[in-house]
């Protein structure tokens, strides 16, 4: 089995066959984390579809220290969604779903060790400043958003999601 | 790493900064290797909230769709290839961040390392070249990455020191290639542009068409 980052390596220097495999191997993991933050079927495909054709052209600038391949992948999934999922809540097509992860067992590309750490680490945080953490990057809220979700004044919701992220750097301690 | 900026990058990677702060901070990660280095780190700390995001099969006409965005033009299929089977042996340490990207360094892993490099993208856009300078050998590496090239006009590249006019540093295609630098050098401070020309170059010594492509030379840590 060719493993992602021989994958992407070879997406980079634009091998179709390399690309398809991808395609198949990440689609699946890929939608779902646009699903999450657009839950209508017609947008989250043209958004995926941005999302392909972006990795197809920045393949090539993918490095390896940075990060594992699917963070990468993800970054790029996640980055897409939200910019639509902006431009339709200035539309004023919000919508209010919560969202609850399962940080269960292992997931591929992802050690059950690294689940464990953020899992236990999410835990010792404040249930609020959790949950706006978990929903602006699960669901893609902004502050806005959050500040409605908790009626809470968006200068709380900052200072609530710096506090969390900062206790969540603090707890994982991996500098 | 200041305490601030790394919650900026934190909430950067988390989706939450407003536009102006997002479009700020994407400016910041064009020349900040720091800044790279600390959504890297918030990328990598979240990453277990994608692995845990439901597999969803997406619907069955999307890869057609995907495969017909992405299959080159006929008359771009040579360059396409030729092009990016050049760059195999560069590593091109380009983090992408959001929608735009970082250029931290590149070079070759038998080479000394550059000691400067610059992106030059259209506006806002995908880098279209890089360029990377040698203090020691004096030489420019220039390595086009997604140059729109056609057969009627010439690019041209140019050198731009403060101070001064811009002074061209040849015409480039769409292979990668060196260029002697010795008698332009960047100094501290440099930006680099490529202008459509007529073939053969620009007829007056100076640019005459539109400069499509620009970037700041960029001096890379020492340890990088």
């Amino acid at each position: 089995m060719d493993d992602l980052e021989d994958l992407l390596r070879r997406v980079g220097m634009q091998d179709r066959a390399a690309f398809a495999i991808l395609y198949q191997r990440t689609s699946a993991k890929l939608n779902g984390i646009v699903r999450r933050i657009l839950p209508e079927m017609t947008l989250a495909d043209d958004v995926l579809q941005d999302v392909y054709v972006r990795i197809w052209r920045s393949a090539a600038g993918y490095e390896a220290s940075r990060g594992r391949p699917v963070t990468w992948l993800a970054a790029i999934a996640r980055n897409l969604a939200i910019d639509v999922r902006r431009r339709e809540a200035s539309r004023g097509l919000g919508r209010q779903v919560e969202y609850e992860p399962e940080l269960g067992g292992a997931a591929p590309g992802i050690d059950a060790e690294a689940a464990l750490a953020l899992r236990r680490c999410l835990d010792v945080l404040d249930p609020t400043q959790r949950d706006m953490i978990v929903a602006a990057y699960c669901e893609g809220m902004s502050r806005e958003e959050l500040a409605d979700r908790h009626a809470r004044p968006v200068g709380t919701v900052k200072s609530w999601l710096h506090r969390g992220l900062a206790a969540l750097k603090a707890c994982l301690s991996d500098d | 790493m200041t305490e601030p900026m790394d919650m900026t990058a934190a909430e950067y990677v988390l989706g939450t900064l407003d536009p102006a702060e997002r479009a700020a901070f994407e400016a910041v990660l064009r020349d900040d290797p720091q800044a790279v280095a600390a959504v890297a780190t918030w990328q990598r700390r979240l990453a277990v909230l994608d692995a845990v995001a439901p597999d969803m099969m997406p619907s069955a006409e999307l890869w057609h769709r995907i495969e017909a965005a992405t299959r080159p033009q006929p008359a771009n299929d040579n360059r396409v290839a030729r092009g990016w089977r050049s760059m195999a042996v560069a590593a091109a340490l380009i983090a992408t961040v959001s929608s735009g990207l970082a250029v931290v360094g590149w070079q070759r892993p038998d080479a000394k390392p550059m000691d400067a490099v610059a992106t030059l993208t259209p506006e806002g856009a995908t880098p279209a070249v890089l360029v990377g300078w040698h203090d020691d050998s004096g030489r420019y590496e220039v390595r086009p990455v997604s140059m729109e090239a056609d057969r009627v006009h010439a690019h041209q590249l140019w050198l731009i020191v403060e101070g001064a006019g811009p002074r061209s540093m040849g015409l480039i295609g769409n292979e990668a290639r060196w260029i002697d630098g010795r008698s332009l050098r960047p100094g501290q401070a440099a930006t680099i542009a490529v202008s459509v020309e007529p073939i053969g170059g620009s007829p007056t010594g100076a640019p005459t068409g539109p400069v499509i492509y620009s970037g700041k030379l960029v001096r890379l840590p020492q340890n990088a």
